[in-house]
């Protein structure tokens, strides 16, 4: 064997050998799986606030139905805009906002909410 | 988000993450002030149901429950088509990335249509737009018109956001086909989704407060 052929035979194992071990590279695959969940669980909170808006329930009980979309706002709040996965910053906007609209919407129904209607008295006295 | 710290960023800030995670910051606070903007219609339904409970649920059982639901899926989609193709983004598929935020955005189009083009436009039609002519009258008539102010107000205002976020939208369509996305580099289309289904989430509360609370068996 000529020292060409030798040459030209040792690189052709070496470039077999060094393909063998180097790990194949596949394309990544983006995390789909997390926002698929996301999705067939907010279908499911859809069709059930759609269908406990039928229950027999009495006009003051009635605004429990918001439920679902509460815990629906949760879930995009989650999986769609990744607030836990942001930046300390991010989740303390986050929570600040939800602070203020609890205190907005808490002290700004603290009066219908509490308040006595007494009847007013009609009519002549006399 | 960009994990890159070499790409080239603005001198007040220290890295290209450091800027990113300002943009996305930026975003939620705006989205924070928002929430309070919103808020505050959230309350008036509180208000306005409690002292006319008869009259305001009256109002909301002329509401369309068919379109009303449909439009909640379909803004639920758009939300989830988004959200995917921000993660093609983080994987460097650009083709996937356009095409994610063309089904969102065609779906957000056939909300509008939905919503302004058939049910706005049955509702004048049914004369329940709060006027000299409303249809429902008697003792219900004055909660029923409350109603219906809190219905034309809020679906307007949200009709508003939803014409921004196809906008923007649009924007990073138009930017990811001349190919300004990377895996390095995608913060606009993070801060566009985060106020795609923000706008998303306000549907989700709207639609429980109009087509939902005021029905009954």
């Amino acid at each position: 064997m000529t020292p060409g052929l030798r040459r030209l035979l040792l690189t052709g194992v070496l470039s077999m050998l060094s393909a063998a071990l180097t790990p194949r590279t596949r394309p990544a695959r983006p995390r789909l799986r997390p926002l698929l969940l996301a999705w067939v669980l907010l279908m499911a909170l859809l069709a059930i606030e759609f269908g406990a808006a039928f229950t027999p329930l009495g006009r003051s009980a009635r605004p429990f139905v918001l439920i679902p979309a509460v815990l629906m706002v949760a879930v995009v709040g989650t999986l769609f805009m990744r607030v836990g996965r942001g930046v300390t910053i991010v989740r303390l906007f986050a929570a600040a906002g939800l602070l203020w609209l609890g205190i907005l919407l808490g002290l700004g129904s603290l009066d219908p909410l509490t308040r006595t209607d007494y009847p007013v008295q009609t009519g002549n006295p006399q | 988000m960009s994990d890159a710290s070499y790409l080239p960023h603005e001198f007040q800030y220290s890295s290209a993450r450091h800027q990113a995670e300002t943009a996305i910051a930026g975003m939620w606070l705006f989205l924070a002030t928002e929430m309070l903007f919103f808020g505050a219609l959230f309350l008036s339904w509180v208000y306005s149901r409690h002292w006319n409970q008869a009259g305001f649920d009256a109002g909301a059982q002329q509401t369309n429950l068919t379109i009303g639901t449909v439009n909640t899926a379909i803004l639920v989609a758009s939300s989830f088509v988004y959200s995917a193709g921000l993660a093609f983004i983080e994987v460097g598929n650009k083709r996937r990335l356009i095409q994610c935020c063309a089904v969102a955005w065609m779906l957000g189009l056939a909300f509008l249509i939905l919503k302004f083009g058939v049910e706005w436009h049955d509702d004048f039609h049914k004369h329940l737009f709060p006027g000299p002519h409303f249809a429902i009258t008697g003792a219900l008539g004055g909660g029923a018109r409350l109603f219906f102010i809190f219905y034309f107000v809020g679906t307007a205002l949200h009709g508003v956001h939803m014409i921004g976020g196809l906008v923007l939208v649009g924007w990073v369509i138009l930017r990811a086909r001349r190919g300004e996305f990377s895996p390095g580099y995608h913060t606009p289309v993070a801060a566009v989704g985060l106020y795609w289904s923000f706008v998303d989430m306000v549907w989700i509360v709207l639609y429980p407060l109009i087509y939902l609370v005021g029905r009954g068996p």
